[in-house]
């Protein structure tokens, strides 16, 4: 089995080449045969690594020792539906991931019809693609034997036996990798000279895709860190965290001035560093990921991997560099800006903020290593950091989300700006007092939520208008809304998605300014207050298994008469010397009621962290909102759907 | 008042004459700018008058959130579970309720553990530059920016 699985890797490899000296040739000499040749081989190549994927699947669940990686990360008390996550959870089996998700993505890719015409991308993909398979040939196969068979395997990370495990690592790494679509297709037109104005379309869904892809994985290692890790947070600017948010907001960044390339023809050469500064980034975090420099919590099992990938990185960024200024003639702007008031400079604002915020991560992400060069300690940065410089760029940005929009394309008056605001900030205001009536008088929410409820109304404003215009042409309301939002998908899926990230927005700003937190030991029986609830610990059970034993607190929580019974468990798993716990926590829209257990003292005592969270639920709300949007921001014109299909 | 979408629903007679007093406070508000200008006045006199006192624990909360767990990979104080966090944590309580300040308590960690063990760069010294450093550039880039677009603005508007 091993050999099969090695054998189809280095198959592989041969086949990568192939496909990178096919298509370089088929563009240097115009030969569409090698072209073609280089795009069949590179639908081969998703087949090849898919059988490899499903040879260490087929070895997980038959429990085949044999294979030091499935040794390492299973046992036999392990399900075997928990081979997905352990596919993925050591080095090899990742990397095996993210090269089997890159060849799908590179196939997918090819069987669309502009890979027909656009040949120099195939270059690019193979390149990289060469890249990785190189070393998972070479450094980090997943097949290498053990030498001694050993009789159970060392089971897997118990952290990773959550659902969220199951869609967070998967998706985020398909999004990191997935920036080398778009940075590939790019490359390839600067290289062949074709016209990138007549791509953008194309580069705009898969960036739209990746994108969105990153976003869900955030939010799904949001979710995972919430009820799992026990501390009733959701994001700590770790490391980790930041090298998978750099990407994003960077992406974000080009999916807004895309727009005005794709309008105005301006920001040509601003886009292409975008796309190149996502990818380079996305190699980075896959360095940071791999026993960086940098400690973290997320840190995989470190190995020389990390700086193969960095070096990998500098390659990137000096071709990038290489290609872009040997076209810079062919790729400058036509037009010019002609207006600080126009819908052009909001997108330039848009950038300066999401990439100022990127740079500041970045800066804080390196900076330990900064000061260990140059003073010889290494300074910590964390958490405090990055909320006060990234906090106040973030409300900027969410400011300039209700502005924006409302700026015409070239030039506007100050006049009609201030009209068009008049509405919505009024609202906005009255509302703010009125929070502050309501007890809400620290002054970040309150700016936050001033904002929040700003942006909301110019966007509901715009729904409401044109869903009235279409009524009054006689469609009923659900149809003249839905034709609305189809009549512009990019804006108004682009609005769809403003509206998750302002319930997103609502929500860190809820629970990072009024949460209660209190640690407490309780005995059984023994009850406490928290905000408006009274908490009883009631009794515990535990439940032995053959590879942990399971603890479960029972608690009732009581308010105006209102009882829930709710249960926090923790898991200690012996043979690795890990405990796991699960939150217990009773959701609202207002806040959420969060109970988690961390350990049990002699005196049969038990110490909660109890948290009220307020408005944490909007949080996982915005997700479905974000996806709904995304999707529908880049669902192609009736007349274009033939030629993506 | 203009056509109003009201006028084709059936709705009560006294109602709908509520409704119109309202919506003409509300534009009479909308239309006195400085009716606008006092309400935001209002609004931030309202937001920075009161004061809002932190609980001892609150204190503490926040002490161990500028903290990292020294013997822990990234880990604040707050976040980490480990033995000497937890002995860390009940030293700071013990420390603010003998009466003293949130900053003598820290540098009483960094004395022992060095500076490391402080979550973010101390905004003095020679860490004055992690924190001055990217804000500099932004604004910096942020000017030039804003410069260049304003004389284009007035290039504009002359060629208009």
């Amino acid at each position: 089995m091993a050999l099969i699985g090695t054998s189809l890797i280095y198959i592989s490899l041969v086949a990568t080449f192939y496909a990178l000296i096919a298509s370089l040739i088929g563009v240097k000499i115009g030969n569409n045969k090698l072209s073609l040749s280089s795009r069949n081989t590179v639908l081969l190549l998703a087949v090849f690594l898919l059988a490899a994927t499903l040879i260490l699947v087929i070895s997980f669940v038959n429990n085949d020792f044999s294979i030091r990686y499935v040794s390492n990360h299973s046992s036999l008390a392990m399900k075997p539906i928990y081979t997905w996550v352990a596919f993925y959870a050591g080095n090899e089996g990742s990397l095996l991931y993210v090269v089997v998700v890159f060849a799908v993505m590179c196939a997918i890719y090819n069987m669309s019809k502009s890979s027909k015409t656009l040949k120099g991308t195939n270059i690019i993909l193979m390149a990289i693609m060469g890249f990785f398979v190189l070393i998972l040939s070479t450094l980090a196969n997943p097949f290498v034997e053990n030498i001694f068979i050993p009789d159970d395997g060392r089971g897997i990370n118990p952290l990773l036996t959550h659902p969220g495990m199951f869609f967070h690592p998967p998706m985020l790494m398909a999004g990191l990798i997935g920036t080398a679509i778009p940075f590939a297709i790019v490359n390839g037109l600067l290289i062949t000279k074709t016209n990138i104005d007549e791509q953008i379309d194309v580069i705009r869904v898969w960036v739209i895709i990746i994108w969105a892809i990153l976003a869900i994985g955030l939010l799904l290692g949001s979710w995972w860190a919430y009820t799992i890790l026990g501390w009733g947070g959701y994001w700590a600017w770790d490391p980790i965290e930041n090298v998978a948010l750099m990407p994003w907001l960077t992406l974000t960044g080009f999916l807004h001035s895309i727009m005005a390339q794709k309008r105005r023809g301006v920001f040509r050469i601003w886009n292409i560093v975008l796309i190149d500064i996502a990818f380079c980034l996305s190699l980075f975090g896959i360095f940071i990921n791999r026993g960086g420099p940098v400690p973290s919590v997320h840190s995989f099992a470190s190995s020389d991997l990390g700086w193969i990938l960095l070096l990998f990185m500098f390659v990137a960024l000096l071709f990038s560099i290489v290609v872009l200024t040997s076209r810079l003639k062919f790729v400058k702007s036509s037009n010019e800006i002609e207006s600080i008031l126009s819908r052009e400079a909001s997108f330039i604002y848009n950038n300066i903020l999401l990439l100022g915020v990127t740079f500041v991560t970045f800066w804080g992400v390196i900076y330990p290593l900064i000061s260990d060069i140059t003073q010889g300690k290494t300074v910590t940065v964390a958490a405090p950091f990055y909320n006060q410089i990234n906090g106040p760029l973030l409300l900027t940005l969410l400011a300039l989300m209700g502005i924006g929009p409302l700026l015409p394309w070239r030039n506007s008056s100050v006049k009609t700006l201030l009209l068009a605001i008049r509405l919505p900030a009024i609202f906005s205001i009255l509302l703010t007092l009125l929070l502050i009536i309501l007890g809400i008088t620290k002054i970040y929410p309150l700016i936050s939520f001033f904002i929040c409820s700003f942006v909301l109304i110019c966007i509901i404003r715009e729904f409401i208008s044109g869903t009235i215009i279409r009524i009054k042409h006689g469609e009923n309301v659900f149809v003249a809304f839905i034709n609305f939002i189809s009549s512009n998908r990019p804006r108004y899926g682009g609005y769809i998605v403003h509206v998750a990230i302002i319930l997103l927005a609502i929500a860190v700003t809820g629970s990072s300014f009024y949460k209660l937190q209190k640690d407490i030991v309780l005995s059984k029986g023994e009850q406490t207050e928290i905000g408006d609830y009274t908490v009883q610990y009631i009794d515990s059970n535990t439940v032995k298994y053959s590879d942990r034993s399971e603890l479960f607190h029972d608690l009732k929580v009581e308010k105006n008469n209102k009882t829930h019974d709710i249960v926090s468990w923790q898991a200690f798993y012996p043979k690795q010397n890990v405990t796991t716990v699960r939150a217990a926590i009773i959701s609202t829209l207002l806040h959420d009621v969060y109970i988690i257990s961390t350990e049990t003292t002699e005196n049969e005592e038990v110490v909660f962290r109890m948290t009220i969270n307020p408005l944490i639920w909007w949080m996982w709300l915005a997700g479905p909102i974000l996806i709904l949007g995304s999707f529908i921001a880049l669902w192609p014109e009736k007349s274009k759907e033939q030629e993506y299909l | 008042m203009a056509a109003c979408p009201l006028h084709s629903k059936r709705v009560s007679k006294v109602a709908y004459s509520k409704l119109s007093t309202f919506l003409e406070t509300f534009s009479c508000i909308k239309n006195n700018i400085n009716l606008n200008k006092s309400l935001i006045l209002l609004c931030l006199l309202f937001a920075t008058s009161c004061t809002n006192q932190e609980t001892s624990e609150e204190i503490a909360q926040r002490i161990d959130r500028s903290l990292m767990c020294p013997v822990c990979p990234a880990e604040t104080l707050d976040q980490s579970q480990s033995e000497l966090a937890k002995q860390m944590k009940s030293v700071i309580r013990e420390q603010l309720s003998d009466g003293k300040t949130d900053q003598e308590i820290i540098n009483y960690f960094v004395l022992r553990y060095g500076e490391e063990v402080l979550s973010s760069p101390p905004k003095a010294g020679s860490n004055l530059f992690a924190w001055i450093t990217p804000v500099i550039i932004l604004i910096l880039i942020t000017l030039i920016i804003s410069i260049k677009l304003l004389k284009k603005s007035i290039v504009t508007k002359n060629e208009i």
